[in-house]
């Protein structure tokens, strides 16, 4: 009778204490994960340029940059309305230390489809301002807001990249100093 | 009416005949088989599948089907056996890939039901059954039975060895080590029964001296190991899937120990409660306190102490290997569980029995104990079956099939398609190089384009890309700028997505 007693003892006491979840480093998979994450230095004088997916990130500071793509999924805030996101990462930029940025620049490899849109209206980079006050079921209050969007390079004069600038003011209404770790800067590619 | 009034007899009589024909376990053995073919062909996947952790399914049909290496740390034993399962003419060729663990998961219950005749004598059929029901019905065996992967052929091998070890199975050093080794050609994790060969050494009677016993153990090892150099004659022929491209020595070591995932080993204390988690969910909490029950009896540990240590060495390596789906390699450690089981449930009957005999119960109410005991334990377990058939159920995923009928029809011609997880990168492999389908497309696997031996395949599939100025996806967009290009992943709802800019 002991036996069985602690047999069910030990059998409900497990019950109550293990965890069925199953805990992992990660996502971990078969396919080796490319990396979604970099963590940049960069100078005022050389400035710092990198790729991540897509996209190559040029910024210009006093700097440490924390730069993550987030999936589309991950990213609660809609395209800008009648937009829609056309890479499928949001690019996450946070100041890691205490930064004087003073120029970011992103760039993507320009699908010759793009060229029949009309660049920096119909197709363009947006970052979001976490200035305005975003309520979800106001589409009114979506704040993403296009950055000044270009193509750099010719079919000439390789390679071909549709790219958007930040610098201070520029954009109006973008400011180096609202990018914080609390408050990092979003920027996506949307079209209509 | 008059023909079934005149065949039906005659067909009662073949039947009854039959039945008659059999022996006790024989009997009991067509029971297991049907009830296990029941429950795994009403779940099987008829197709390529991502349920139940099946996402490198399409990787290896894949390299199964063109002659190729699959991911480390290759599988060479599992490509060979696949390859002559997608042979059968029935079903789509993932089907035919599947059947193949599903037979190798009733095979391996089989053993077990023998395996438990050896362990507590040959007249305990209803206990052997039990046992390899409980086994062949656990979520995590049964959840790979229905799909394309090397577990349940890993199962079917570890039990096989395991019923080799034991008495009155005489000693044969060489079969074992052969055993072993074909299990390491099928997946590393078998490296950790080679202690048992010592166990077996000690509890078998034996003319052979132990060195001369190891030598025959390394003899057969490295027979039923040398499987892993068909990689290299594979390799040199260049399949489309052609992992590490083993041709030179040291891509064949970094292929085979699985070079690539080393940084995946990380302790997370988590998964001490994850483990015990998982083991709960197999048996169940009856389940548990029959196994605690019988784990309680010295002789248990004593006769089964194999098995100890097989749970240890799996749970270990389990909770140290930190990847998503390592909790399949439990699969051996749950068969251990299934014997135990049948152990707890032999002395409950026998205490339950004493029990009535101290009583003054009447004779005849002693059997009824088993009786009651038995076919409670059958209900559970049937009840439990029905639940673990929701849960693993294979046959309706279609998420593989969407998602590549969807790619089919979205992806513009010649594009580059850039695929960012298993699931994707597999199901398109699967497409493109089993089933010939849309190879006018690149199919580009991102987290592999870093590594060499990728760029050398895609050198030689697509002849025509051009991989300039380095690998991202950026420069290779860049370096051919007039195909259109694409991405293909895994949503948060694990469905496949596809965007094309």
């Amino acid at each position: 009778m002991k036996r069985l007693l602690t047999a069910l003892g030990v059998a409900t006491f497990l019950v109550f204490v293990v965890a069925g979840v199953w805990a992992s480093a990660g996502r971990q998979g078969t396919v080796p994960l490319p990396p979604r994450e970099a963590t940049v230095t960069c100078s005022a004088d050389t400035g710092v340029f990198f790729s991540l997916g897509t996209t190559t990130i040029a910024a210009r500071s006093i700097c440490t940059l924390g730069v993550r793509l987030l999936r589309i999924e991950e990213i609660v805030y809609p395209p800008f309305p009648d937009f829609s996101y056309l890479l499928p990462d949001v690019i996450k930029i946070t100041p890691i230390t205490k930064n004087k940025l003073e120029e970011i620049e992103i760039c993507t490899p320009l699908v010759p489809e793009w060229k029949s849109k009309k660049i920096g209206e119909d197709i363009a980079w947006y970052w979001w301002d976490v200035t305005v006050k975003w309520d979800p079921n106001d589409p009114k209050t979506n704040a993403w807001k296009p950055m000044p969007t270009e193509i750099k390079g010719s079919a000439e004069n390789p390679p071909e990249l549709l790219c958007g600038k930040l610098v201070e003011g520029r954009p109006e209404g973008f400011s180096f100093n609202n990018v914080t770790p609390d408050q990092p800067l979003l920027i996506s590619l949307q079209s209509k | 009416m008059f023909l079934v009034k005149t065949r039906m007899p005659q067909r009662i009589s073949l039947w009854g005949s039959f039945l008659r024909s059999l022996s006790s376990h024989q009997f009991y053995q067509i029971i297991l088989l049907i009830l296990l073919g029941i429950a795994y062909g009403r779940t099987i996947a008829p197709d390529l599948s991502w349920a139940n952790e099946g996402a490198d399914g399409g990787d290896l049909i894949a390299a199964a089907y063109v002659r190729g290496v699959a991911h480390p740390t290759g599988y060479p034993l599992y490509l060979v056996i696949a390859r002559l399962f997608q042979s059968i003419p029935v079903g789509t060729l993932a089907f035919r890939t599947n059947l193949l663990s599903a037979a190798c998961a009733i095979a391996a219950c089989m053993i077990i039901f023998h395996l438990v005749r050896a362990l507590l004598g040959v007249n305990e059929n209803i206990l052997a059954l039990i046992a390899a029901l409980n086994y062949g019905f656990s979520p995590l065996l049964w959840s790979q039975a229905v799909i394309t992967e090397v577990y349940s052929l890993q199962a079917l091998l570890v039990t096989l060895f395991l019923y080799l070890l034991l008495p009155p199975r005489r000693h044969r050093p060489f079969l074992s080590g052969l055993i072993i080794g074909l299990a390491v050609s099928n997946h590393l994790t078998a490296l950790l029964l080679l202690p048992l060969l010592l166990f077996e050494h000690r509890v078998k009677v034996t003319g052979l001296s132990l060195s001369k016993s190891v030598l025959y153990n390394a003899a057969g090892f490295f027979v039923g190991a040398s499987l892993y150099l068909l990689l290299p004659l594979w390799s040199r022929a260049n399949p489309p899937v052609n992992w590490e491209y083993p041709v030179t020595w040291q891509a064949f070591i970094n292929l085979v120990s699985a070079r690539i995932y080393h940084t995946y080993f990380l302790f997370l204390p988590v998964r001490v409660r994850g483990v015990t988690g998982l083991i709960t969910e197999q048996e169940g909490v009856i389940g548990i306190a029959i196994i605690v029950y019988a784990l309680l009896n010295p002789e248990t540990w004593k006769k089964t102490c194999f098995l100890i240590w097989i749970v240890f060495s799996h749970v270990v390596f389990v909770i140290l290997y930190a990847t998503q789906d390592a909790f399949l390699y439990l699969i051996p450690a749950i068969l251990a569980f299934s014997i135990w089981y049948s152990i707890g449930l032999r002395d409950l009957i026998a205490w339950l029995s004493n029990l009535a005999e101290m009583k003054r119960c009447p004779r005849s109410f002693i059997p009824k104990i088993s009786l009651l005991i038995v076919a409670i334990s059958l209900g559970i377990m049937l009840v439990r079956a029905f639940y673990t058939a929701a849960k693993v159920d294979a046959s309706k995923d279609t998420r593989a099939i969407l998602f590549l009928h969807t790619f089919e029809r979205e992806v513009p011609q010649n594009a580059l398609v850039f695929s960012r997880d298993d699931e994707t990168t597999f199901a398109l492999w699967y497409y493109q190089f089993a089933l010939h389908q849309r190879c006018d497309v690149r199919i580009l696997a991102e987290g592999l384009l870093p590594y060499g031996w990728y760029q050398n395949i895609l050198n030689y599939i697509y002849p025509e890309l051009v991989l300039k100025n380095g690998v991202s996806i950026g420069d290779i967009v860049l370096a051919n700028p007039n195909l259109p290009y694409c991405f293909v992943w895994i949503d948060d709802l694990d469905r496949g997505a596809i965007l094309c800019p």
